[in-house]
């Protein structure tokens, strides 16, 4: 049980230290001290603290000031800042508790806040923030530049002995290479790092003699290094003038049969720059292998990414173990995650050795076109490598993110096997329906609705009583005060029902009969209302 | 030519005519805290990472006038970077630029970072001509806490625009939040007065209580607002006269963050 309270002076180590480790790259400790504990405007009456079995686990900073709202007028403001919680306490409802704590009307009025405002991460943002708080984006009129000054570090961790070894370790290739690549990077100083005999060096110094020139930007780089099949990336970034690769033939040939390392060196000058998040719309993502405890967000990830869609299986973490993880076909390092920089689930595919992906997730609130394509390029790669002469998938056809995605890697659509759907109880299934699509039917009258189904098979109620109104629909029990009689038959109400008919193509086909026949509208009203409207979906994982 | 200004680093006293320029600087703008010394003096100087050699300063050579400076953090921030738009920018953002990347190297920072207005071209040429890439900017996200007061401040500067209004308008907001006053009203006459609660009015405005921030925030238009029926103002005969009063309190400036309000 977590317990919420305000902050006290005996909280400033562990709020600390939470901090820090929660804002490692921006936010150490000294930070806190000047941003809040020395701040003059710090107020520890508004900053709130969360805390299980006397342990702090998550904190919320307010900051009191003014904000300019327009010109020369200036409102009192709170800031929201350095929201923490300790990792094993996330999706629980601790930061949503944290941000409401101390949110009254009296509490703002006090103080005369008028506007809440915050520096947020989007996503968090869209996630928590907006729905939870109000917040509106604003279109800020604010450009963020940036230049690497100095590939100091960079050029000490490359000297360093551990670096040297792990780097043979990974390419022994490199005790026979010798090779120099020259980076002209964009917004950076030059880089040479040669590559000689199993030694590597690096420097600022521009190479002047026979080297292998690398031009483009930081961006270009990053997508270099994501990908699995960095020989095709290469190629294609070549060809859109993102990267420009000049050197001897003979070099450029060996560069092209060493890409994998090129690579390597791509992800130091990569990871040199994005620690401070600069990169953050080009790269956020990375890919990794399933770990165990992923399956909680897996499924949530699924269900909600399928949420308007009918006919499959509805995950849980166990049905999704049974159905992918412990699939025979399908290895550990097969189930494949894209999880963004704070290690939050983003997609995933499931790859089966036969060549089955069982299932492709993306998380519809993110940038779709870069998930999918990180997860096929990698998923394409891994049954390159083991052999499989096909890949099948199936993707929802409205789903525009994967049928770009698809095309673009070279798959064909082919017909998906048909699914047959019976009903066995109407009279369940059908406030089930009208339970589902409650809010969006508005009636002022109620009706009793007597359906007489024919040609039923023995297994099925051959009549249903319904009541249908202001409360949604309920069994009825007295046919005698039926304001609607309607005769119809087993395949037509179930088509009906699961939206394969309409109900005034059923009228005019004469599968229906209607008494009095001046509440036909009604009727069609309530079989319209009635009608499922979810697209049907099934992941190949459902029926595998 | 010679060149008229020269750069030194920040001495004790300077704050006043930093801050001076800041907000002379800014004045444009909206979505900022106002500086005072006392705040200027907690983000930009005590900040840990800022010493006061940090703290570049650019002056009119004969007159001693400044014309810019930037506070440059050892992490190589640039938390605050301001120009006096009546000096020569390109001028004054180069000897900035080298002074700051001089000290950052010094300091063994490896990366200069900084917030610049999309409006200021002359910023945005120096930076491209100084080989810096452009990212995308932290978003800023506001939500409104007290309407009454909001509108009380941006009618007070829309006054000739909604002179010849006279009219009692009711808003009230739907699935506002608990802390929020969901039902208040604005007379508009020669003075304008805002009422916490529902007076009789000449028109009443119900839209849900996110739509207004937009709306007020100048992301969202009213009478966009009001076609996609969003906004619903009654009576009909009265909706020019709404929109009216809600495009005069629209927020219209551009919203700059400099560096130094997110610490």
């Amino acid at each position: 049980m977590y317990k919420y309270r305000l902050f006290s002076s005996n909280d400033s180590d562990a709020v600390r230290r939470l901090i820090k480790a929660t804002f490692p790259n921006f936010l150490e400790g000294e930070y806190w001290d000047w941003k809040h504990l020395h701040n003059p405007r710090f107020d520890p009456s508004i900053v709130a603290i969360a805390e299980e079995n006397g342990k702090i686990v998550g904190c919320s900073h307010w900051l009191q000031g003014s904000f300019k709202i327009a010109k020369g007028a200036a409102v009192k403001s709170l800031l929201t800042c350095d929201l923490a919680v300790r990792p094993g306490h996330r999706n629980r409802g601790v930061a949503r508790r944290l941000l409401l704590l101390r949110r009254t009307r009296e509490m703002f009025k006090q103080r005369g806040i008028v506007v809440n405002y915050d520096f947020a991460d989007p996503r968090l943002a869209k996630k928590l923030y907006s729905p939870l708080l109000g917040y509106t984006k604003v279109r800020l009129s604010t450009k963020k530049y940036f230049k690497i000054i100095s590939w100091k570090s960079l050029i000490n961790s490359v000297s360093r002995k551990e670096f040297q070894q792990n780097l043979k370790r990974k390419f022994p290739k490199l005790e026979k290479l010798d090779l120099t690549i020259f980076f002209k990077t964009r917004s950076a100083p030059p880089l040479t790092i040669s590559l000689s005999y199993g030694t590597v060096k690096a420097s600022e110094e521009v190479c002047g003699g026979d080297c292998i020139t690398v031009e483009g930007d930081l961006r270009t780089f990053l997508s270099l290094v994501q990908t699995q099949n960095v020989r095709r990336r290469l190629l294609v970034a070549i060809l859109e003038r993102k990267i420009k690769i000049k050197g001897s033939f003979s070099k450029l040939f060996e560069t092209y049969r060493n890409a994998s390392l090129l690579q390597a060196l791509f992800k130091i000058i990569v990871t040199r720059a994005t620690p401070v998040g600069l990169l953050e719309e080009a790269g956020q993502f990375s890919i990794r292998g399933y770990e165990d405890g992923d399956e909680i967000e897996i499924a949530q990830l699924f269900n909600k990414a399928y949420m308007n869609y009918g006919g499959f299986a509805p995950r849980t973490p166990e049905y999704w173990r049974w159905c992918c993880l412990e699939r025979p076909d399908v290895e550990r390092k097969a189930v494949l995650v894209v999880v963004d920089r704070h290690e939050s689930i983003a997609g995933y595919a499931v790859v089966g050795k036969s060549g089955s992906i069982w299932e492709l997730c993306y998380d519809h609130e993110r940038e779709g076109e870069e998930i999918v394509s990180l997860l096929l390029d990698n998923l394409v790669d891994y049954l390159e490598k083991i052999g499989a002469t096909s890949i099948v998938l199936n993707a929802p056809g409205e789903d525009s993110i994967v049928n770009r995605a698809c095309e673009k890697f070279g798959f064909e659509a082919y017909p998906t096997p048909k699914m047959f759907v019976s009903v066995l109880d109407f009279g369940r299934f059908i406030p089930l329906l009208a339970e589902s699509k409650k809010g969006k039917w508005a009636t002022d009258s109620d009706e009793t609705l007597l359906v007489k189904l024919k040609n039923t098979p023995f297994w099925i109620n051959d009549t249903i009583l319904m009541k249908v109104g202001r409360n949604g629909v309920q069994a009825a029990s007295d046919s005698q005060h039926a304001t609607i009689k309607v005769e119809t038959d087993f395949i037509t109400l179930t088509s009906l029902l699961f939206g394969i008919m309409s109900p005034v193509q059923a009228l005019t086909h004469l599968k229906l009969e209607v008494e009095p026949f001046w509440k036909i509208p009604k009727l069609l009203s309530i079989l319209s209302y009635l009608q499922m409207e979810a697209k049907w979906f099934f992941p190949l994982s459902d029926f595998g | 030519m010679e060149n008229q200004y020269e750069a030194r680093t920040f001495i004790e006293g300077d704050e006043a005519e930093l801050v001076r320029l800041f907000n002379q600087a800014h004045d444009r703008y909206v979505g900022f805290v106002p500086k005072t010394e006392d705040y200027w003096k907690w983000c930009c100087r005590d900040r840990p990472d800022v010493s006061d050699e940090g703290i570049i300063i650019v002056e009119e050579k004969k007159s001693r006038k400044k014309a810019g400076y930037a506070v440059a953090g050892k992490s190589g921030n640039i938390w605050e970077l301001c120009v006096d738009p009546n000096t020569d920018k390109w001028r004054v953002l180069s000897i900035i630029f080298e002074v700051a990347t001089k000290y950052l190297e010094k300091v063994h920072a490896e990366q200069m970072i900084l917030n610049v207005p999309s409006d200021d071209l002359a910023m945005q040429e120096a930076c491209e001509r100084l080989n810096f890439s452009a990212v995308t900017p932290d978003q800023m996200f506001i939500g409104i806490t007290d309407f009454e007061t909001l509108i009380e401040v941006l009618t007070n500067n829309s006054k000739k625009e909604l002179a010849s209004l006279k009219e009692t308008i009711t808003v009230q907001l739907l699935n506002a939040r608990p802390w929020v006053n969901p039902t208040f009203s604005i007379k508009v006459d020669d003075e304008i007065k805002v009422f916490p609660n529902a007076m009789s009015s000449s028109i009443n405005i119900k839209v849900d209580s996110d739509v207004f921030t937009r709306i007020l925030l100048g992301e969202s238009k009213p009478t966009i607002e009001l076609l996609k029926g969003k906004l619903k103002i009654r009576p009909i005969r009265k909706i020019y006269k709404a929109l009216k009063f809600l495009n005069a309190v629209q927020i219209r400036d551009p919203w700059f963050q400099p560096s130094s309000d997110y610490g």
